[in-house]
């Protein structure tokens, strides 16, 4: 209650934001729903090749601080556009009028996996059992977690979890702290990288291999903007759609183009970070479906799983109402 | 200089008529610190007030120099009651109150800095000579804190003379310095007054100093601050170390301690 | 001979026990053999500081500088006067300090989110919130040292009819520069705080935001070289306003021995 009353406060202040700055005809202030990483090279790969450009786009690329704050900051003006989960988008709709709609999907699988060591005898979800794991404090994978032990029939408190920093959950894992971390699977190069100087492999249960299923990352638009100049939405949702295939088909070249506009990055691993993203991308539904695509049963699955989470009733958010489909291209 | 009086004819420098000072303390308690105080300074006379602590003294001090209202009567210079702070008069106070940051010939400057934004070439002249007088002159370069207690008293003498006031107010000057420094300072206003006369109220709790220096000596007692006795000094002038043993200093040293220490009750 | 040896010795200490630090640092590292992830050895610090290229140093440096220095200026301008303000009137002082307090009181970590939120993009949220850190010590350390200016003074002012502000400018601004500066040279080590903080909550560079950059790599001793880096520009900074309290105002410095 509180929170949606601060809520309701920060987009009204906003609004002065927004009217104050407001902005050149085809200019995106984009924003990325984590620090700089080969998962979110895709944007970087259609600055560099030129696709905005050319399409009279100009970009400017923004690090959000986890996709909540994604969805807080378009809603508020203070981006046009950005990525981040559409879990978190369904949360805050359902919780207040939050101007912000996704326009496309990007991940067609659940990010979110458990990481553990190869030959500690962990293979499957149910050998966690009085297992220890470490998660992020702020993981939007914390709520999920309890749910999709129960899924399994497993109980909630089964598994031990740390709550930690996400800069201290690798070495927690290398030295063997913990049995595993919560992680999206984009995390797997570092995690490898590291685990090697410890002498350990990773190994990978996504829970979208147990039944945790839903759209994962989507791409977002403030109202205002899908208002104000939708033919803008369009043309940016068509050319990002293109600057992902050309991603997914060269992944070293997206590590490369992140490299470029980040020097601070190592264009390897980001290569690798993006292909092993690139499997929620590019899979079954989506080649299905089409690429960006929303389908209902899919998004009421989506929604039923935040809704369990929240401990909101089914009926709080129709899922359909966090969607537009109008700007996904044929 | 509008608000400068020229002193005239008969009239005293200094005049308190039936004053009273009663202050509330921060508990709603009410002192009475001065009660029914009146007494006349004479032009160029030299007066000392004397008393135990927390006769008010200072207070007495305070209302001339115009920084303290009286709750009861009034106080006058030449026969004009105070309003505020004036011209003609020049404070003395009991720490040398010295800006660190100033030289020395700064500092003796800075009244007339402080108040008008600027120092002319005749006060800067004036202060040299000042300093030259209280003895400085090698030392109005260095900064306070290179000088010791009594220099910077003597600092603080220099200071207050520069717009030559008429009326040298002086709230127990020397009452931080070492004896042997203190008979120095005493003989070293008495040089001074003598060569620039001045009305000086002098505020001391020493009586040696108070006699030493004064034409006249107010005692007081303590709470309410009453003036308990006029005392004449009459020791000849100029005062010198001689001065000190005297039998008249001597029997008015004992005069004045019995009046300072005898108990209310038996006033 | 001796005794220049010792004085040597004596002048020497500071940098002789941080040389040691280091060497045990090293030594202890490699002798138990803790993983760079835990704890980098000094060597390997260095090595990932020069792998770094300098063009990006420089770039993340000079962000956090910027915001540190604008943040830390607006302080400065705001908190000193409202101190001369709040020193002077028994009314403001009452009505202004419970806030005052209420602010600092504010662990300004936990609202950075918001005031990111509520000022956009940009350097601005950053700058505020590197002010609201600051600001505080700014505003308490000069009202004590303009309280602090001796009661005679203030009444040698008045004596001499010279107006409010010309005491507040000749007498007691410069009796509080003591204590200004004592706060100014804290604060400038907060502004450094403050930039870093809200790096880690919005930014695109800065080397705060490098920290946590490189810790989402699992590049710790490169955040170890930027945290040196970190440090190096807070002492650099502090050094330098005790510089300009040497040069501008010798006389307010604690006294030594001749």
């Amino acid at each position: 209650m509180k929170v949606r009353a601060l809520r309701s406060i920060l987009f009204a202040l906003g609004v002065s934001t927004l009217t104050a700055g407001a902005q050149a005809a085809d200019k995106i202030r984009w924003l990325n729903d984590w620090l700089p990483a080969g998962d979110k090279a895709v944007i970087y790969l259609g600055v560099q090749e030129g696709l905005f450009k050319d399409a009279g786009i100009e970009v400017e690329i923004m690090t959000g601080r986890g996709s909540s704050d994604v969805v807080t900051k378009l809603g508020t003006g203070a981006g046009d556009m950005g990525s981040g989960g559409l879990s978190a988008l369904m949360q805050a709709k359902a919780g207040a009028e939050v101007p912000v709609t996704a326009v496309m999907s990007i991940y067609t699988r659940q990010p979110d996996a458990v990481f553990v060591a190869e030959g500690a005898g962990i293979d499957d979800l149910k050998d966690l059992q009085d297992k220890t794991l470490a998660t992020a404090t702020f993981s939007a994978s914390n709520v999920t977690w309890p749910l999709v032990l129960e899924a399994n029939g497993m109980t909630p408190d089964a598994v031990k979890v740390l709550k930690v920093d996400p800069g201290a959950m690798g070495p927690m894992f290398a030295t063997g702290r913990v049995d595993g971390t919560i992680n999206w699977i984009t995390k797997l190069p570092a995690f490898q990288a590291l685990a090697k100087d410890a002498g350990k492999t990773v190994k990978v249960l996504p829970w979208s291999e147990y039944g945790f299923n839903g759209y994962g990352l989507s791409m977002f638009a403030s109202d205002r903007l899908i208002e104000e100049n939708p033919a803008l939405v369009k043309k940016f949702v068509a050319v990002y759609k293109q600057a992902l295939e050309m991603a997914v088909a060269d992944p070293a070249k997206a590590g490369a183009a992140l490299k470029a506009m980040v020097p601070d990055i190592d264009a390897d691993i980001a290569a690798e970070e993006f292909a092993v993203s690139a499997q929620l991308i590019d899979t079954d539904i989506a080649k299905q479906d089409g690429l960006g695509a929303f389908e209902p049963e899919l998004l009421k699955e989506t929604w039923a799983w935040v809704a369990k989470a929240q401990n909101l009733p089914a009926d709080a958010l129709d899922p359909e109402d966090a969607v537009t489909r109008a700007f996904i291209p044929e | 200089m509008s608000t400068r009086l020229e002193p005239g004819g008969e009239r005293p420098a200094i005049r308190f008529d039936r004053v009273g000072q009663v202050f509330t303390s921060s508990d709603g308690s009410r002192v009475t610190a001065l009660d029914e105080v009146s007494f006349t300074l004479r032009r160029h006379e030299f007066v000392a007030v004397i008393g135990p602590s927390g006769c008010g003294k200072s207070t007495l001090l305070r209302i001339i120099a115009g920084l303290v209202k009286p709750t009861h009567g009034q106080a006058e210079i030449y026969g004009l009651p105070v309003a505020g702070p004036r011209e003609e008069v020049g404070i003395v106070f009991q720490q040398p109150t010295l800006l660190p940051w100033l030289r020395v010939r700064d500092n003796v400057t800075f009244p007339m800095k402080h108040k008008h934004g600027r120092v002319s070439a005749t006060e800067k002249a004036r202060a040299e000579e000042l300093l030259e007088m209280v003895g400085l002159r090698d030392f109005a370069h260095k900064r306070p804190d290179e000088l010791s207690g009594g220099m910077q008293q003597r600092v603080g003498i220099a200071r207050a003379l520069l717009h030559d006031p008429d009326i040298l107010l002086m709230d127990e000057p020397f009452s931080a310095l070492d004896a042997l420094t203190r008979d120095e300072m005493s003989f070293e206003l008495l040089r001074i007054w003598a060569e620039r006369p001045k009305t000086v109220l002098f505020i001391t709790h020493s009586i040696p100093e108070a006699l030493l220096l004064a034409d006249r000596i107010l005692v007081m007692s303590a709470r309410p601050g009453r003036v308990r006795e006029i005392i004449d000094v009459g020791l000849a002038r100029p005062r010198s170390m001689k001065t000190l043993s005297e039998p008249r200093f001597h029997d008015l040293a004992n005069q004045i301690r019995a009046q300072v220490f005898r108990p209310e009750a038996l006033a | 001979m001796r005794r220049t040896l010792l004085s040597a010795l004596d002048r020497g200490a500071p940098l002789i026990a941080a040389l040691l630090l280091l060497l045990i640092w090293e030594a202890a590292c490699r002798l138990l053999t803790v993983p760079s992830y835990l704890l980098p050895t000094p060597s390997a610090i260095v090595q990932s500081a020069f792998q770094v290229p300098l063009s990006s140093w420089l770039d993340h440096t000079w962000a956090t500088l910027r915001v540190s220095l604008q943040g830390y200026a607006l302080a400065v301008l705001i908190g000193i006067p409202l101190a001369v303000a709040l020193a002077n009137s028994r009314l403001l002082s009452r009505a202004l300090y419970p806030q005052l307090v209420i602010i600092q009181s504010t662990p300004i970590v936990a609202v950075a989110p918001i005031i990111v939120v509520v000022l956009g993009a940009g350097d601005a949220p950053r700058v505020v919130i590197t002010f609201l850190i600051t600001f505080f010590p700014i505003v308490v350390s000069t009202v004590t040292g303009l309280l602090a200016t001796p009661p005679a003074m203030m009444e040698l002012s008045r004596s001499l009819g010279a107006g409010r502000l010309r005491a507040v400018r000749d007498i007691q601004l410069p009796f509080a520069v003591p204590y200004i500066f004592s706060a100014l040279r804290i604060s400038v080590t907060l502004a450094i705080i403050g930039a870093v903080v809200a790096e880690f909550v919005a930014a695109e560079n800065g080397l705060g935001f490098f920290i946590a950059f490189s810790t989402s790599f699992f590049k710790v001793p490169q955040a170890f070289a930027a945290l040196v880096v970190l440090v190096s520009l807070s002492l650099a900074l502090f050094q330098l306003v005790a510089l300009t309290q040497r040069l501008l105002f010798p006389w307010s410095l604690p006294k030594t021995e001749p």
